[in-house]
């Protein structure tokens, strides 16, 4: 199996003022391609941080990070979105979605960025949004859709380009269980069908147990990594 | 597409978009009326200090208005005359004479500017024939009456019917030469210099009292367009600047009017640098108040692949489309403005500005040039002023911005 990403030694130091706090510290893992990946901990455990090291949204203080074999230190600016644009799909907590966007014009947002061409944008997210389970909403607005939909959509905008990681920050944080199972159910389905590298964090037992592989962070250390069967 | 979402973005708070358009919009049409209304009022004073007495262009002998010197006549003047009849840009012409002098009634006395006129001619480039309150206008031949202005009137203690006698020095000699007039016509020519010190005879018998022949010392001329009368390229200018004589535009001859002008146009200037600093800090504060609430929304943008320099671009296009519905409102309600003043006028009436007093209603003058011109600056201020935000925003860090409502 292919390794997709793999951190060496990466610890993240906030500081505020006097005080440090350690998000990370020394945190080494290699998921490969394909993976279906919880990473999960209390809240404060470093999770949020470790996703955004690891998609470029923020650097490590010290230790690295890799991409498919790229150092993502090593990639900057307009560089660096557009590799995000290329290669990383999000799914935040909640308030994904830009609210003045249809469903249809959030899920072609990535899509126009890249350039293409309208025809093939419409089949897309036609595709897309009966994968996801929201046929006939294209043209429903944000506020009109419920939270478990508009993760959904979060979902849709994600795969639509078909990156090669998903990353996925407590997306059902905010959901009821039977939601938020049905969510990781569905993401599950497309990491299959796919082959999309799917990592996401959560810090709800039911929710973790869905993965195959499950690294638990605490006070930003690794205290377990296991591959279940 | 991002222009669009930057339009979506704008109706997002319809309120705060409307507020603050049309307070920026409020500000571009305080500057569009009132470099209108300053233009109507420009207009008004050029309009009664040119119709008042002195036409939109004089013809003197050079140095004759800085001494009034007698001596100092039109050099050929016959001619002259003849050709004023000829060109086809002058629509009316009156010579006169002029000196200054005494008059005296039996229970006072006072100084006068004595001019003698053909009141034919006079009629047509001044308002001294509408302006008389009592009495009549002077006969064509002469019956040795005087027109006196109101002030004088009242100080000489005299009416219209009473006698009184004038006093000048003549020419070459110096020696003072007296005659006795009826006053024939009292006038209200509502300006304080004129009432109180202007008197009209017939030319005939100016000439004869100064015993300066035929002579003249002024023409008055009125051009069939006053704004030929203000461009110092007219061809008149050069034509009849010839033989020691010297042909002048209102412009010239009342320096002070034109002063006024530029000094409106600086006002103008200020109001405007004045009005778009207010502009620019309302844009920014709107900028950075939606800019502020929408800051996961940066962060989930850039975290999906938005290039910093698309953020820059979003973020100016909303300050763009804010100020073309502030260009729109502000444009609608100055020429609403517009509208309004210019069917009710604005009363200055009796205001004395630069020598001159505002007589008729001033209406707003439409300058469609204004409503291009004005707006475009606001748009591009208001674009440059919102690169501050807008830089803000790329910089952003994704991740921070992404923690701050979590
Ligand atoms: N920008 C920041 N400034 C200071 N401290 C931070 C910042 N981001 C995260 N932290 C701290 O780092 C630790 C890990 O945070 P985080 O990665 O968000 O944890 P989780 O996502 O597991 O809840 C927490 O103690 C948090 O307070
Ligand atoms: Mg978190």
């Amino acid at each position: 199996m292919k390794e997709i990403i793999r951190t060496e030694k990466v610890t993240k130091i906030y500081r505020t003022g006097e005080i440090e706090v350690a998000a990370l510290r020394d945190v080494s893992v290699c998921i490969n391609e394909g993976e279906f990946t919880a990473i999960a901990g209390p809240s404060g455990s470093g999770k949020s941080t470790f996703l955004n090291i690891i998609s470029g949204l923020d650097h490590p203080t010290s230790g690295d990070a890799y991409i498919s074999g790229s150092r993502i230190n090593d990639i900057s600016g307009t560089k660096l979105s557009d590799f995000r644009r290329d290669n990383i799909g999000f799914v935040f907590q909640s308030f994904n979605l830009i609210p003045v966007l249809s469903v249809t014009e959030n899920i072609e947002y990535v899509m126009l960025l890249q350039g293409i061409p309208r025809k093939e944008r419409s089949e897309r997210v036609a595709a897309i949004l009966s994968e996801v389970g929201l046929e006939g909403m294209e043209n429903r607005m944000p506020f009109q859709l419920s939270g478990g939909q508009q993760q959904r959509v979060a979902v849709a905008r994600a795969i639509v380009t078909s990156p090669g990681i998903i990353l996925a920050d407590e997306p059902t944080a905010n959901l009821d269980s039977a939601t938020g199972a049905a969510l990781l159910d569905m993401m599950k389905k497309l990491n299959k069908k796919k082959n999309m590298t799917f990592i996401f964090s959560t810090h709800d037992r039911n929710i973790m147990d869905v993965s195959r592989r499950l690294i638990v962070l605490k006070d930003g250390r690794i205290e377990k990594d296991e591959v279940r069967g | 597409m991002l222009f669009k979402l930057a339009w979506r973005n704008i109706l997002r708070n319809k309120r705060r978009t409307v507020i603050s358009s049309l307070a920026v919009g409020f500000g571009l049409t305080t500057l569009i009326f009132f470099e209108a209304f300053a233009l109507g009022w420009i207009v008004d004073m050029i309009e009664t200090a040119t119709s008042t007495i002195s036409g939109h262009a004089q013809i003197h002998r050079e140095d004759f208005t800085d001494t009034y010197n007698v001596d100092l006549t039109i050099n050929n003047s016959k001619n002259l005359l003849e050709n004023l009849g000829r060109e086809k840009d002058v629509v009316n012409f009156a010579p006169r004479v002029i000196s200054l002098g005494i008059i005296t009634s039996p229970r006072d006395i006072g100084s006068v500017m004595l001019f003698g006129i053909e009141p034919e001619k006079e009629k047509h480039v001044s308002k001294v024939e509408k302006s008389i309150i009592r009495g009549a206008f002077l006969p064509d031949n002469d019956n040795g009456t005087i027109l006196i202005g109101k002030k004088l009137a009242k100080t000489l203690e005299a009416g219209v019917g009473e006698k009184v006698v004038v006093t000048v020095a003549q020419s070459k000699t110096g020696e003072l030469s007296q005659d006795m007039f009826r006053i024939g016509g009292i006038f209200d020519l509502r300006t304080e210099e004129m009432d109180s010190g202007f008197a009209f005879i017939n030319m005939t018998r100016a000439q004869k009292m100064l015993n300066i022949g035929d002579n003249i010392h002024e023409i008055s001329i009125v051009f069939d367009d006053i704004d030929k009368a203000s461009r110092p390229d007219f061809f008149f200018w050069e034509r009849y600047s010839v033989n020691g004589n010297k042909a002048e535009g209102w412009n010239k001859i009342f320096p002070e009017v034109e002063s006024m002008i530029k000094m409106t146009d600086f006002s103008i200037y200020i109001t405007a640098v004045i009005l778009f600093a207010i502009v620019a800090i309302g844009i920014i504060n709107t900028l950075f108040m939606s800019l502020y609430e929408r800051i996961f929304e940066f962060g989930v943008l850039k975290a999906i692949g938005t290039r910093s320099l698309d953020i820059v671009k979003l973020v100016l296009y909303e300050s763009f489309w804010l100020s073309i519905v502030s260009a729109v409102f502000g444009i609608v309600l100055a020429l609403l403005h517009h509208y309004i003043f210019s069917i009710i006028g604005i009363n200055y009436i009796g205001l004395e500005f630069g020598g001159v007093t505002v007589q008729n209603l001033i209406y707003p003058v439409f300058k469609p040039w204004s409503y291009v011109i004005f707006p475009m600056i606001m748009i591009v201020f208001t674009l440059i002023v919102s690169l501050y935000p807008a830089i803000y925003a790329s910089k952003l860090g994704p991740a921070k911005a992404i923690r701050k409502t979590m």
